[in-house]
C-alpha cells in the first residue's frame, strides 16, 4: 500500500529564510511517528503544508496519492498548536460544527469524553480554563475516524498530569489502520507511544527511523539520543 | 457544504448584528416621539420655551444622527474583523482545514455580510424617514415613486418598475463590490511577511485610487465627446445611472472575488 504522506524535494521560504529545504520523505499507514526537532526546526511549517494551510515553495506533498485540497482535508484531522475554535461557541456547538463538516465525526465519543473530563455541554469555551480547552480541541480532533491524524505539540504548555491524560487519548482513541503523526520536542513524555522518529533540524531531515531499532542500535533511549544528537 | 457555511456565519453575526438594527429602530422612535413633543412647545407663545424646544429638537437629531452613523460603522467594522479573524486568524487554521470548496466559503461570506449591510441600510432609510416626518404608510409608495435608489439616480422620464427594480439591483452590486474589495484587500495584505493589518489597508486604497482613475477617465471620454450643458452633466453623473452602475457592480464584483479565491486556493499564507 502506498504511504499516506510523501513529500519530494519539499521546501519552504520565508523571505530569504530557508524553513524547509528539500524535505524527502514517507509516512507509512498504521505508524505512531514521532516529528521531532528543536524549536524552529521545521515541524509546524511541514504540518501546515500538509493540511494545506500553507504552499511549498518547490517540491511536491502528496497526502493519500493527492495534493492537499478539499479531498485530503476530509482524512486528516490535525490538531493546531493554538486555540482555532470561536470563544463564544458553547461545546455543544462545537460538537456540532464537526459533526456538520466531518462525515467521520463521532459524536458520541466526544460525548463520551468530554463527559469524561466533566466537561459539561453548555459551558462556553471562553470560560474553559487553557488546558481544557486544548483538551477540548484534542477530543473534537481524536472523535474522527481520519486516516491521518496530524497533532501539532499536543503535550507543550501542559501540566504532566495533563500530558498522561492527552498521550492516553490518543492512544486509545485512534483508527487503528490510520497513521497518527505527533511533533513534539518533549520526546521522554512521548517516546512510549512512538513506532517510528523522524529527526528535524533547520529544515532538513536528520533521520528517520523506528523507534525500537534506535534503541537497539544506539543502546540508549530516543529521548538521550535526541539530546546528543541535538546538544549545543 | 454552502448551507452549512452560512449557518454558522449567520450564528457568528446575528447576536450582535440584529440588536444593532434594534438599536437604531429604538432610537428612531425615542427622537421621533421626543421631536413631536417638542414641536407642540416650538408653536407656544412664550419665546424661552420655543427656543429651548428648538434647541432640544435640534440635539436630538444631531445624538440620533451620531448613533446611528456609529451603530452602520461598527456594525461594518465587526463584519471585517469577523473576516479577518476567521479566515486569517487562528480560527482560519478550522476553517481552511475544513473539507469544503474555497468557493463555497467565500459565496456563504459575501451572502450574509451583504444581507446585514442591506439590512442595516433599508433600517436606516426607514428610520431617517420616520425621524424626518415622513408618513411611514407611504413608506413604499414613495420608494417606487422616488428617484434615488441608495446611490443609483432615476430620472423622472425613465421611472417604471423595471427601472426602480434594476437600481436596486445596480445598488445591491455596489454593495457586493464593496464587500468583495475588502476581502480582497484583507487577502492581498495577509501574503505580506509582516504588518498584515497595515498592508490590507493599503491594498483598500491603492483598489479605491485605481477605480477613481479609471472612472475619471470614463466621465473625461463622456465629457470630451458631449454635446452641450446635458452632455456635461452626462459627464459627471453617468455612474448614478442604473446601466453602467450594474455592470460596474458586476465588474469589480467578479474581479475582488478572483482576487480572494486566488489568494485562498492558491496563496494561502497562514504563518
Amino acid at each position: 500500500m502506498a504511504p499516506i504522506v510523501q513529500c519530494m524535494g519539499l521546501t519552504k521560504q520565508y523571505g530569504r529564510k530557508t524553513a524547509l529545504n528539500q524535505v524527502c520523505l514517507n509516512l507509512e499507514r498504521g505508524r505512531i511517528i514521532g516529528l521531532l526537532g528543536p524549536n524552529g526546526s521545521g515541524k509546524t511549517t511541514l504540518i501546515k503544508i500538509m493540511n494545506g494551510l500553507l504552499r511549498p515553495t518547490a517540491g511536491e506533498i502528496l497526502v493519500g496519492g493527492i495534493r492537499p485540497g478539499v479531498e485530503t482535508k476530509a482524512h486528516i484531522s490535525y490538531l493546531p498548536e493554538r486555540t482555532y475554535l470561536q470563544p463564544q461557541m458553547k461545546v455543544m456547538e462545537i460538537v456540532e460544527y464537526f459533526r456538520d463538516f466531518y462525515p467521520d465525526f463521532q459524536v458520541e465519543r466526544a460525548y463520551d469524553m468530554l463527559a469524561r473530563l466533566q466537561i459539561q455541554p453548555y459551558e462556553r469555551l471562553k470560560n474553559l480554563s487553557k488546558g481544557m480547552k486544548e483538551k477540548v480541541q484534542l477530543i473534537l480532533v481524536m472523535s474522527r475516524n481520519a486516516d491521518l491524524y496530524v497533532l501539532d505539540e499536543p503535550i507543550a504548555g501542559v501540566d504532566p498530569a495533563s500530558r498522561d491524560y492527552i498521550l492516553h487519548t490518543i492512544v486509545a482513541n485512534y483508527n487503528r489502520n490510520a497513521t497518527i503523526l505527533l511533533s513534539t520536542h518533549l520526546i521522554a513524555d512521548v517516546e512510549s507511544i512512538l513506532d517510528e522518529v523522524v529527526f528535524i533540524r533547520q529544515g532538513s531531515i536528520l533521520l528517520q527511523a523506528g523507534a525500537e531499532q534506535i534503541r537497539r542500535n544506539e543502546g540508549k533511549s530516543v529521548d538521550r539520543f535526541f539530546r546528543e544528537v541535538f546538544a549545543c | 457544504m454552502l448551507g452549512k457555511l452560512m449557518k454558522y456565519e449567520w450564528k457568528a453575526s446575528w447576536k450582535l448584528l440584529l440588536p444593532a438594527n434594534l438599536v437604531i429602530v429604538c432610537l428612531s422612535v425615542m427622537t421621533w416621539i421626543a421631536n413631536n413633543v417638542a414641536e407642540q412647545s416650538l408653536l407656544s407663545e412664550d419665546r424661552l420655551d420655543g427656543l429651548l424646544s428648538g434647541i432640544f429638537i435640534l440635539v436630538m437629531m444631531l445624538s440620533y444622527a451620531l448613533s446611528v452613523i456609529t451603530v452602520f460603522v461598527g456594525g461594518a467594522i465587526y463584519l471585517i474583523y469577523r473576516f479577518y479573524t476567521s479566515t486569517y486568524g487562528d480560527q482560519g487554521y478550522l476553517l481552511h482545514t475544513l473539507p469544503v470548496d474555497k468557493h463555497h466559503i467565500i459565496v456563504a461570506k459575501a451572502l450574509v455580510s451583504a444581507f446585514w449591510i442591506l439590512m442595516m441600510a433599508l433600517v436606516i432609510y426607514m428610520s431617517a424617514w420616520l425621524v424626518c416626518g415622513g408618513d411611514t404608510k407611504d413608506f413604499f409608495g414613495e420608494i417606487f415613486g422616488g428617484h434615488w435608489y441608495l446611490p443609483i439616480y432615476v430620472s423622472e422620464e425613465e421611472l417604471n418598475v423595471f427601472t426602480v427594480i434594476m437600481a436596486i439591483v445596480a445598488a445591491v452590486a455596489g454593495v457586493f463590490a464593496k464587500i468583495m474589495q475588502v476581502a480582497a484587500s484583507i487577502s492581498l495584505g495577509q501574503l505580506s511577511a509582516n504588518h498584515k493589518v497595515m498592508a490590507s489597508f493599503g491594498f483598500y486604497i491603492a483598489f479605491r485610487v485605481l477605480q477613481s482613475m479609471l472612472e475619471g477617465m470614463i466621465s473625461v471620454l463622456i465629457i470630451m465627446f458631449a454635446d452641450g450643458a446635458e452632455g456635461l452633466l452626462n459627464g459627471f453623473m453617468w455612474h448614478y445611472s442604473w446601466e453602467p452602475a450594474l455592470i460596474i457592480g458586476l465588474l469589480y464584483s467578479t474581479l475582488f472575488y478572483l482576487i480572494t479565491w486566488h489568494v485562498m486556493e492558491h496563496r494561502l499564507n497562514l504563518e
